[in-house]
């Protein structure tokens, strides 16, 4: 039948040739210029043709009569008749319905303006300005609300994320990782098409017991149109390290600050003489750099391939990626390589299948910290090297005055002789079945396999001075596996106004890790691996296994797009906790008004008004398995014989940490220029796992219990700007903005959790005050008279008695204020783009602000350009008299604000234009990470570890951190 | 396709009921409780953990128990040399003033002594529930209420006052966990209190020795045995200045016929192979693989090796006791072996010690001895000099130094044992003085010395120059500093040599009375 038309179809053409005419023109829009490839078809008719690369387009329509179709995708199809006329130019406009993009919120997409939470989504091309082998680097300063701390330059390192502030005290924080609608996974970022942050309980509540930390969905390539799909870019770096305010002395600064120790506090006089009967002006001829002879300029490259299309059974995006970078400390650096393959199979037209399978595999040459710390405690005036220029053994000299023994360059320099590799390699592979049941039905059932195996190879050889004493050979195995499976029934129907979906499933998972480690000594000349110790070998090995399962539900309903409301309850099952605790519920209620799809609402200016209230309750389980028992502990061995000792206490009780969260929202547009999103929330979690001081004499020292709740609330607003934007310019602005309070109860009266570093600086957590804020003896400046540190006690009163000084509570680490800013700037092919984050109000507590004399000596760090050195009496100082001066002392003194703004990037990138490409794609890059800090730090890096039971937020004066990094990339990005 | 379609959802179906059958996971490396009562090795095992705990890394690696057990002991003694500022917690065991409730030497000892009377009290209340006991049931109980008592006295000479009868009914003493439920807030006994739960517990470790038979504990250093319970005995009734049972405990130790003295040749190998070796009355055994390395008791006092800080050292005071420099002495005294090669270090010359090293060839390895039968004797020669017994006193400190002087090479110096013999003649203030002295000599770096010095009211004199004085690198050590110089001469009853409840104590149980000096 359908042929016959046609036939009839082509006779009809036929026989109209004599009135044909032919109409010329050029498509454009605003936003692109000339537009390549609309089609233009005569309406009714198979007739049509595509646009040039300059827009032009010519056609022959049947009459004058006809009327011409423009479409191309993401703008608005128009139809003019053609009215006879011979040149007909058309300008499209974006189709703003289409734009309105598929949001991934885990278990099933919804448009944006479906939303009804706190949910912020980062397109690829937005995360690719910085070039590294980790997500979560990428997201730094780009989602209101997320903190991302990097807090160290180790080639393959992650940064740690926190969403909405840190509402625990013990149980980790880290976000649910959900990679293409399934938890956990694994993925290249140069794969990743989107990310998806879900920061309130109405989307997260769905992840129920493992979302207190947030949702990071991550969402991976597919093929987009019909065509073959080519995509290469390769990227080529220079990295230096980033010592932020660290600074070193020379030797002659040296000089002039160990002067000082010789200086009589009374008269103020220096005795040169009993100087130079220790350090000889001579001293100053070596002038050691301890820091440039490990540290480097290193080299990155890395290379991506990716091949998708599709055909009408088949969807497949395939891709390879291989990431090099050497570490900035010498011989350290990581490699991995990524391989990804996604396929989809429309099997019938109900039925469709996929399987994605990732695979990768990594290798990382890993410092030892102790070198870190040890280059910091080199001076200027000791030389490694000895007359002939060799490497000197420092041990057992005297004539040193670095404050160790140890020249860290001995063994450092020699693979052989020092080295610690980590290798991983993990699979995943997922099995999505989507049946079609009715058209108001479906099933769906994903799952996943993961399979990961690590190794970690160690050896020294006896020579190598900063470590331990004696050679040692070190490996370690570990696997872990384990599988997920979620099978939901959903449902989508839609009538009338009404629109209706839900779902309701079923999710279990399992997963085991396994290790076995051995150590040996006894090294015979030129060997490294276990084997061949002869000495102290020992062995490890033990296995983990955690489980989970879970009911999943959730309903949406929305009346004329402008009224909408969601709901999920799920409950869990772990394995973490005893039997009557081990389930638990987190329902969730969520619901939007669009105000702009009203009738009333004159959208005129504001083309998009939205508010969004949501209220649900998330939890936390990952305290480790099995912490309600009562356990002894057969890890080690007596004499060879078996032994147990007594490591946990019982606590039966034990239960999850939930939060109940609310959150209040606005979305407003204006237009196509801006854009901007605000929320509020309230977040409070209650029964928090605490890993709890005990009193030591009942034969334990802490435990795991539930106790007090801690209230987290903030505001986030991001705002989208396009203040430019014409043919050949345009000019973006992105700025987020987020605080976060937060303050505890539930404790009980005078209850006070106290968490103490091994030096007795501590932070405390009691009803009213703020989590992890720091207790320490009031320090109160360098008395002018005698050059002393002074303090006050008990009674308020000025001391110089350290040890009677008395405790006072002093601000938190935990971040207040934060935020991003970024802009990117186009003209023509050309774009510049930048982007940065801040940081303010939080306290650290830094000793490498050196206010102690008596630190120098033994590291050499340059005091700050704001500190003064106390001389003769009068003056009024902030560091005192190393006369008085001992080297362990913790006070208010050392707390300095963590105040930081970073240029994290700057990108210039070209393009190379469309009308000589054709179909391909090319784009040329330069850019620049971590640009430049601004910090009131001084010392080591601003970005501070926030991860850890233990406490948090300090930078120990002679920190053993990586440094961070700088890079300077080159990239080629084609595709064809 | 349906079929298939059918099979796909029966496979996601089942694949549902298979993963969701369990979720109690036990840990693999652990016994709860429970199983620990049920197993046939469970009380051996407990036991053996409480040993294992002396020589294990805890959390804080730096602060295990046995490197606590001897700084706490001798570094603040007049003992040793302080000769290089650190930032570990040690610093605070030389400098008084600067010891504070928060510092984590102080804290971890604490909670690892407890720790370990926590565990021997889950042992004696495994055994208290079984109906019937064997014998190697009673000997386990014998070695758990040892242990306890040890724990306890670790705890009592340093966060206690000394026992003095005048006070000991009314001065703090420590804490007193009598079993396995007993974890109230409560405060500490008194020190009488102490003493008396102490002389109890080893009392019956002494009757349960006797009674029960293990053999294969029995005849290994390592474990603690009826030796070991009548040496502590001693030590324990010296403590009580009960000088008679004193004496009485160390003769039943000294006639056993278990135990001998080392000979001076080979006495500079004991600590090699403390646990092979006849003077041992108990050791903390350490295996290769137990090595401490960096943190080893050896490594602060020890520098001929590696990794070895060598930061301390033997002081000159005792260094002079020791005659070290008398010809007489030189290659005769056989304990000159342990004072290494002086060096030169931040400006002080350093006198390291070898104590505590190379067993199986690895530098900071060593058995420590707990109790060695020296001890017994100069324990007994105490009892013997409050008692007025002179001879026998002199008689048991002439019994160590006939072990320790190589007459060989004295009588090829022209000397015969009469020269190196102590007399009346040798008694310069009093026949206690002279004992303690041979004490600090022989047990030097051994974790005797200041409570040696407390017990008996006598002042810490530490007039020799060190970081535990207000001395600079660089500065002249021509002249001994000046009693009145920082740091060099505290009274026995300074309230800061005793050590600081750890504030987690008393944060957290506040019923528990702080020390006097550290409110």
């Amino acid at each position: 039948m359908k042929r016959l038309i046609l036939l009839f179809a082509l006779l009809l053409t036929a026989m109209q040739l004599n009135a044909q005419i032919t109409v010329k023109g050029t498509v454009t829009s605003k936003e692109e210029g000339p537009m390549i490839g609309t089609s233009v078809v005569e309406k009714g008719t198979m007739n049509g043709t595509v646009t040039a690369e300059d827009g032009s387009y010519t056609i022959t329509v049947a009459n004058g009569n006809a009327v011409l179709i423009f479409t191309t995708i993401g703008f608005k199809t128009v139809e003019i008749p053609v009215s006879n006329r011979a040149v007909i130019d058309v300008t499209l406009e974006v189709d703003q319905q289409l734009l309105d993009e598929l949001v991934v919120v885990g278990y099933s997409s919804k448009t944006r303006s479906e939303i009804t939470s706190a949910v912020s989504v980062v397109s690829a091309d937005k995360l690719n300005d910085v070039v590294t082998s980790d997500l979560s680097h990428m997201l730094q300063g780009k989602v209101a609300g997320v903190s991302v701390i990097n807090s160290s330059g180790l080639p393959g390192s992650s940064a740690s994320i926190r969403i909405r502030g840190t509402s625990s005290l013990n149980a980790p924080q880290e976000p649910l990782y959900v990679v293409d609608g399934i938890i956990g996974g694994s993925y290249d970022p140069n794969d990743v098409e989107s990310v998806t942050v879900l920061k309130d309980a109405g989307s997260t509540g769905m992840y129920g017991a493992q979302a207190n930390g947030g949702v990071i969905v991550v969402t991976t390539k597919k093929a987009k149109g019909d065509q073959l799909q080519f995509n290469w870019k390769s990227t080529v770096g220079l990295v230096q390290p980033d010592f932020s305010r660290q600074r070193l002395m020379n030797s002659r600064q040296l000089y002039q600050y160990y002067r000082e120790y010789y200086r009589d506090p009374e008269t103020g006089l220096v005795d040169d003489v009993a100087m130079q009967s220790v350090a000889p002006k001579s001293v100053m001829d070596i002038d050691t750099d301890w820091r440039g002879l490990v540290y480097r300029n290193a080299l990155q490259h890395s290379h991506y391939f990716s091949v998708a299309g599709r055909s009408e059974k088949n969807s497949f995006y395939n891709s390879i990626s291989y990431y090099d970078e050497q570490g900035t400390l010498k011989y350290t650096g990581y490699k991995k390589i990524n391989i990804r393959s996604n396929n989809t199979m429309f099997l019938t037209k109900w039925l469709t299948m996929t399987h994605n399978l990732n695979v990768w595999a990594d290798t990382q040459d890993q410092p030892d910290d102790l070198l870190v710390y040890y280059v910091l405690q080199g001076v200027a005036w000791d030389s490694p090297y000895d007359e002939e220029g060799n490497l000197r053994p420092f041990t057992g000299r005297t004539d040193l005055y670095s404050r160790y023994d140890k020249n860290p360059l001995i063994g450092y320099s020699d693979r052989e002789k020092d080295s610690r590799t980590s290798k991983s390699f993990g699979v995943d592979y997922d099995f999505v079945i989507n049946a079609q049941i009715t058209p108001w039905l479906s099933f769906v059932s994903q799952n996943r396999v993961s399979a990961g195996a690590a190794t970690f190879d160690y050896h020294r050889t006896a020579d190598v001075e900063y470590m331990q004493p004696g050679d040692q050979v070190e490996g370690e195995q570990s696997l872990d596996y384990g599988g997920i499976t979620t099978n939901m029934f959903k449902v989508n129907k839609d009538w009338g106004k009404h629109s209706f979906d839900a779902l309701v499933g079923y999710e279990a998972q399992r997963s085991r890790y396994q290790y076995v480690q051995g150590e040996g000594k006894g090294l015979p000349y030129g060997l490294y691996v276990l084997s061949v110790a002869s000495d102290s070998k020992d062995v490890a090995g033990s296995y983990s296994i955690s489980g989970m399962q879970s009911f999943i539900s959730q309903a949406s309903y929305n009346y004329a797009s402008k009224y909408f409301i969601n709901a999920s309850f799920r409950v869990d099952q772990s394995s973490t906790f005893n039997k009557q605790n081990r389930t638990a519920m987190f329902p969730s209620v969520s619901g939007a008004w669009v105000i702009s799809n009203e009738d009333f609402f004159d959208n005129s200016l504001f083309t998009n008004l939205k508010l969004k209230v949501s209220w649900g309750k998330t939890g936390m389980k990952d305290i480790g398995a099995s912490k309600y028992l009562e356990a002894f502990s057969y890890s080690t061995q007596y004499d060879n014989h078996s032994a147990a000792t007594a490591t946990q206490m019982a606590n039966a009780n034990l239960k999850w940490e939930q939060t109940t969260q609310f959150n209040v929202g606005a979305e407003i547009g204006i237009r196509d220029w801006l854009s901007l999103d605000l929320n509020w929330y309230r977040n409070k979690t209650n029964d928090l796992l605490v890993y709890r001081d005990l009193p030591p004499s009942g034969g334990f020292s802490q435990q795991w219990q539930n106790l007090g709740s801690v209230i987290n609330t903030g505001f986030e607003a991001a705002v989208n700007v396009t203040p430019v934007k014409s043919r050949d310019w345009r000019w973006d602005v992105d700025f987020e903005i987020a605080y976060n309070k937060n303050w505890l109860t539930g404790f009980g009266e005078g209850v006070t959790v106290t968490k103490s570093n091994y030096s007795g600086v501590s932070q405390v957590y009691h009803d009213g005050g703020q989590l992890a804020t720091w207790y320490l003896r009031e320090y109160a400046g360098v008395d002018p008279q005698t050059g002393r540190n002074t303090y006050i006690d008990a009674n308020g009163q000025k001391t110089f008695d350290y040890s009677s000084a008395r405790y006072i509570e002093a601000g938190s680490p935990i971040i207040p204020w934060q935020g991003g800013l970024s802009t990117a700037l186009s003209w023509k092919n050309f774009k510049l783009s930048a982007t940065s984050n801040f940081v303010w109000g939080n306290q650290l507590y830094g000793r490498s602000r050196a206010s102690e004399l008596a630190i120098w000596v033994e590291n050499s760090l340059l005091p700050s350009n704001e500190d003064k050195i106390w001389r003769r009496p009068g003056d009024i100082a902030t560091i005192g008299s190393p006369s008085y001066a001992p080297a362990t002392l913790y006070h208010t003194g050392y707390l300095v604000p963590g105040n930081y703004f970073k240029i994290r990037n700057i990108t210039l990138s070209y393009s190379l234009p469309k009308s000589i490409m054709k179909k391909c794609g090319l784009t040329f890059s330069l850019s620049c990470d971590n640009v430049a800090t601004f910090t009131t730090v001084w010392g080591g890096d601003p970005e501070v570890d926030m991860t850890g039971s233990g406490l948090i937020g300090t930078i120990e004066g002679i920190d053993d951190r990586y440094p961070n990094k700088r890079q300077y990339v080159f990239q080629v990005n084609f595709t064809f | 396709m349906k079929k298939i379609f059918s099979i796909l959802l029966a496979l996601a179906v089942s694949s549902c009921l298979f993963t969701a059958c369990n979720l109690d996971i036990a840990p693999a490396d652990s016994l709860t409780g429970e199983q620990m009562t049920a197993s046939p090795s469970g009380l051996e095992d407990i036991l053996n953990g409480c040993y294992a705990t002396m020589k294990d890394d805890t959390d804080e690696s730096n602060y295990w128990w046995g490197r606590q057990y001897y700084q706490l002991a001798d570094f603040a003694s007049d003992d040793v040399v302080y000769g290089h500022e650190t930032s570990d917690d040690l610093n605070m065991i030389f400098r008084y003033d600067e010891r504070s409730s928060v510092l984590g030497n102080f804290r971890s000892f604490w909670a690892l002594n407890y720790k370990l009377i926590y565990s021997c009290n889950v042992a004696l209340a495994t055994i208290a529930q079984k109906e019937e006991l064997t014998e190697r049931d009673v000997y386990l109980r014998g070695e758990a209420e040892f242990f306890k008592a040890f724990c306890m006295h670790a705890l009592l000479k340093n966060y206690a006052k000394q026992y003095d009868p005048a006070t000991a009914s009314s001065d703090l003493g420590i804490i007193l966990r009598m079993d396995s439920s007993d974890s109230e807030l409560k405060d500490r006994s008194t020190v009488a209190e102490s003493y008396e739960e102490i002389i109890n517990l080893l009392l019956k470790a002494e009757q349960d020795f006797m009674a029960g038979d293990f053999p294969e504990r029995a005849s290994n250093k390592g474990f603690a045995s009826l030796g070991a319970a009548q040496a502590m005995l001693s030590r324990i009734y010296i403590f009580t200045q009960d000088w008679q049972k004193a004496a009485d405990y160390a003769t039943k130790v000294i006639n056993s016929g278990e135990y001998e003295l080392e000979s001076a040749k080979n006495f500079p190998s004991y600590f090699t192979e403390t646990y092979n070796r006849n003077e041992t009355i108990w050791c903390m055994r350490m295996i290769a693989t137990d090595d401490q390395g960096s943190a080893a008791v050896a490594s602060m006092i020890y520098n001929g090796a590696s990794g070895c800080w060598g930061e301390e050292g033997y002081s000159k005071p005792l260094l002079d006791e020791m005659n070290f420099e008398k010809d007489q002495y030189i290659d005769v005294d056989c304990r000159f072996s342990f004072v290494c090669a002086p060096y030169l270090k931040n400006g002080l010359i350093l006198y390291p010690c070898s104590k505590h090293t190379w067993q199986d060839g690895i530098a900071t390895l060593c058995s420590h001895p707990l109790i060695r039968l020296a001890e017994i004797y100069l324990n007994r020669a105490e009892a013997y000099a409050h008692l007025g017994n002179e001879a026998g006193a002199l008689a048991d400190l002439n019994e160590i130094i006939d072990h320790r002087m190589d007459y060989a090479v004295a009588a090829s110096k022209g000397f015969s044992p009469s020269d190196y013999h102590l007399t009346s003649a040798s008694i310069k203030t009093n026949l206690v003085d002279l004992v303690l002295t041979q004490k600090r000599v022989e047990l030097a770096f051994e974790g005797f010395r200041i409570y040696d010095l407390l017990r008996n009211k006598k002042d810490v004199i530490r007039n020799y120059w060190g970081f535990h004085t207000n001395y600079v690198n660089g500065q002249s050590t021509g002249l001994v500093p000046g009693l009145d110089a920082p740091g060099v001469s505290t009274k026995w009853n300074y309230g800061r040599l005793l050590c600081p409840i750890p504030q987690q104590e008393i944060l957290n149980n506040p019923a528990c009375s702080q020390n006097e000096a550290y409110k």
